[in-house]
This record gives structure tokens, C-alpha cells and sequence, in this order.
């Protein structure tokens, strides 16, 4: 039953050729790419003051283009908590500040907190309704 | 009766004869740069004949001028070029205007950006040509620009710095859209793949790192290791989006989106103004828009 070498060489080669399909299936499916995402960011507490020199028919914020906090008629100093994603690098917040048409130029003092309990101060100019966006840091 | 007859024919046959003299008289300028020629049409208004030499959709790393651009570049009186050694063909241009020192290098006058340059096997630092692309560096050009018609045309200094200065206004307006637009993605997604170095100034203005297909210029194919590397950066970052250029071969990037799963965010304008953004304030908000919602 052993039979010559050639033979068996033979049977070997047809083996693996029948074998081929499946080995490049497995193959194929070890070189299929793995994307290795970034974990999501989550939520995080982020305090804020924000103070102005002349008071604001309304006040909106906004993070990653999202209306986060607004308030209509707000106090001289208004502060307040926002759950957002926040890296450690650091984020930015967009400010409409609707100061009265025609009044003088104004401005708006924003110091935010961050969840590493770090304290940034950044301040916003204007006359009349304003937007920017205040980079922390 | 008679006399004051005669005398308004007079004038008006002589207001006549002048006007059409008054209407060649333009300031003459030759512009290199699709950005450029913007800029000196709204600085300079009617009393501008600009020749746009490089038209929107060209590459201008691969122009070259005709004989009718030296023409042209002979007779006029401002000669407006991108600089930070995008003309290859400058020697010409000087030779083309004799000793009138007309040529403005406009660019030579903005802050540089390091760029890896290659030719063939090697590399070398050189500049970032690309300075356009900071709102920033597009409202200095405007004021160089501004002078030097101002240098040519003493006359119409009031005119041009209105026009100027409106102009420096929408410009502002416009960099206040951007910063809102960038603001909607989170400063960890902002990584902008793209065909070759290009975004460099856009990037440092918005936070963004630039992870091109490395030392590559736009016409050339890049090493397989040069490739490998950015996949795995790319796959590491997490990006989502990866972007080609108007004027770029997008084969590399197509290959790319293949290897690493994020998906093609579109063609971005590297090299100036074309069809998907006629003026600087529509290439910005296409560049900017295509960028963000990409990565997002």
C-alpha cells in the first residue's frame, strides 16, 4: 500500500490543489483590514462662567455645532455646566451673543473649567448680534 | 445764442474725442496666480485689464508661459506672481519685463510653511508654496496688492482702499464661517489625508494635521513604503474620510480608502480657483464643507 514516491508526490499535489480554494479563503480573510477607531469620546463636565459688560437680548452656545446652553435675557453672570465630549486637547465652544442693534461694542468674558480642573479665559468682542467660536485652550 | 451753440458742440466733440482715450487708459496687470487675479479685480476694479495667464483648473506647478504670455508680461504695468518658488519659468518673466521692476512677488512678503520637496530619490526641506490657502495670508496679499496699484496709480489710492477695505470686510466675514464650519468637528478627527502636501497653512490656522502621501508630488507615484506607512497611520487615527485633489491623480488615494476602510470625501482645490470654486470665498466653503462633513 505504500506505493512509489512518484505516486505518492502526485497525490500530495492533487490534495493541496483541491485544498487551494479554502486556503485562500482563510487567507483572504487574515489580510482583510482592521480599522482601529479611535474610542469615542464621552461625555464630560465642563464648567462655565460667562459674564458680560452689557447685557444681551440672548445668548447661545454651541459645541461641535450643537445648541448646548441659551438662555433669552440672561444676568450680568451666568454660569453653568455642560455634559459634552471633551479630549484632552482641549475643545472649542461657538458663541452667538445677540447684543441690541446699534448699541455700543461689548464684551463677553468666558472662563471654562475643564474636567482636568484647569481654568482657561477667553474673551469675546462685539456690537450688535455677534458669533465666534473661543478656543480652550 | 449762437456762440453758447457752438460752444456745447465744441465740448461735447471734444468730451468725445477724449473718452475713449480715458477708457484705454487701465492699469495693465498680469496675473500668475487664479488667486491673484481675483484679488487685483476687486482691489482694482474698472480701473484694472488684468491678463489671467494661469486660468482656473490649471495646475500651476506644470504651467508654463507662451510667447504671448512674455507679450503681454512686456507691456504691463503690475506683474502679480504666487512666489515662494512656485514660477519656475521667473527668470523669464524678468527678462520678458526688462528693468521696469514691475514683478510682485506677493507671496515672497507672507510667513512660510517647511515642505518636503522631492526630486526623483531625494528630499529636501524647501517652502510651502501653497500660502493661499490661510484667509489670513489671502488679506495681507490684498493689502500688498492694494499698495502696489496704489504705486502705479497714485490718483486712485482713495478707490483702491475702499475697495480694499471692503473686500478685507467679506474676508473677515469669510474666516468667521470657517472657524464655525471647523468648530463642528472634534479637534481629534481633525486629520486631513490628502495627494500631497498642500493644506499646510489651512491646517495650521485650523488645527488640523496634514497627512499627505508622503513626499509625493501630484504627477508622481509614491513608494509602496511611503503607502504602508500611511495606511497604518491612517488606521490608527481612526480617520473616516480621505480626500483627493482637482488637479491630482486620485488612483493613490482610491487605493488608499481600499486598504484602510475609510471611505473617498471628495475632491478638495489645492492649486487655486476651478470649477468647484470660481472665487476664494466658493473655494473655501467647498474645501471647508467637504472637509468637515467628511470627517465628521
Amino acid at each position: 500500500m505504500r506505493g512509489s514516491p512518484v505516486i505518492r508526490a502526485i497525490m500530495a499535489f492533487v490534495a493541496l490543489l483541491a485544498l487551494a480554494p479554502l486556503l485562500a479563503k482563510v487567507t483572504a480573510v487574515r489580510a482583510k483590514v482592521e480599522v482601529f477607531a479611535p474610542a469615542a469620546a464621552t461625555a464630560e463636565k465642563v464648567h462655565l462662567v460667562l459674564s458680560f459688560t452689557a447685557l444681551p437680548k440672548r445668548v447661545t452656545v454651541l459645541h461641535l455645532g450643537h445648541e448646548v446652553w441659551a438662555k433669552t435675557d440672561p444676568s450680568a453672570e451666568e454660569e453653568l455646566s455642560l455634559d459634552v465630549p471633551w479630549p484632552a486637547q482641549g475643545g472649542e465652544l461657538a458663541f452667538r451673543v445677540e447684543w441690541p442693534v446699534g448699541g455700543q461694542i461689548a464684551a463677553m468674558r468666558a472662563r471654562l473649567t475643564d474636567p482636568q480642573d484647569v481654568e482657561i479665559d477667553r474673551s469675546l468682542w462685539g456690537a450688535g448680534p455677534t458669533e465666534d467660536v473661543l478656543n480652550f485652550p | 445764442m449762437t456762440r453758447a451753440v457752438f460752444l456745447s458742440v465744441s465740448l461735447s466733440l471734444l468730451l468725445g474725442a477724449i473718452a475713449p482715450a480715458f477708457a484705454q487708459d487701465k492699469i495693465k496687470v498680469s496675473s500668475f496666480s487664479t488667486i491673484l487675479t481675483e484679488i487685483a479685480q476687486q482691489v482694482g476694479g474698472n480701473r484694472v485689464a488684468i491678463t489671467a495667464h494661469v486660468k482656473p483648473g490649471v495646475d500651476p506647478h506644470d504651467f508654463q508661459p507662451k510667447p504671448s504670455d512674455m507679450r503681454a508680461v512686456a507691456e504691463a504695468d503690475l506683474v502679480l506672481l504666487s512666489a515662494k518658488h512656485m514660477e519656475g519659468y521667473l527668470s523669464r518673466l524678468q527678462e520678458a519685463s526688462g528693468a521696469k521692476g514691475n514683478l510682485l512677488e506677493v507671496g515672497a512678503s507672507l510667513p512660510s510653511l517647511k515642505l518636503t520637496v522631492q526630486h526623483g530619490d531625494h528630499s529636501h526641506d524647501g517652502e510651502d508654496p501653497h500660502w493661499w490657502h490661510s484667509v489670513r495670508n489671502i488679506s495681507k496679499a490684498t493689502k500688498i496688492v492694494r499698495d502696489a496699484l496704489i504705486r502705479v496709480s497714485p490718483a486712485d489710492k482713495d478707490a483702491f482702499s475702499a475697495s480694499a477695505s471692503a473686500y478685507l470686510t467679506k474676508l473677515d466675514a469669510l474666516e468667521q464661517w470657517m472657524k464655525t464650519k471647523v468648530a463642528e468637528l472634534p479637534r481629534d478627527k481633525r486629520k486631513l489625508v490628502t495627494n500631497h502636501d498642500a493644506f499646510g497653512y489651512f491646517a495650521k490656522d485650523f488645527g488640523f494635521t496634514v497627512m499627505p502621501v508622503s513626499g509625493v508630488s501630484q504627477n508622481s507615484q509614491p513608494g509602496s513604503k511611503a503607502v504602508s506607512e500611511l495606511i497604518t497611520a491612517i488606521k490608527k487615527a481612526g480617520v473616516k474620510a480621505v480626500f483627493s485633489e482637482d488637479v491630482a491623480n486620485p488612483k493613490v488615494i482610491q487605493e488608499i480608502t481600499k486598504e484602510t476602510g475609510a471611505k473617498f470625501g471628495g475632491e478638495l482645490l489645492s492649486d487655486g480657483l476651478g470649477a468647484k470654486g470660481a472665487t476664494i470665498e466658493a473655494m473655501f466653503k467647498y474645501n471647508v464643507t467637504t472637509i468637515v462633513d467628511g470627517l465628521k
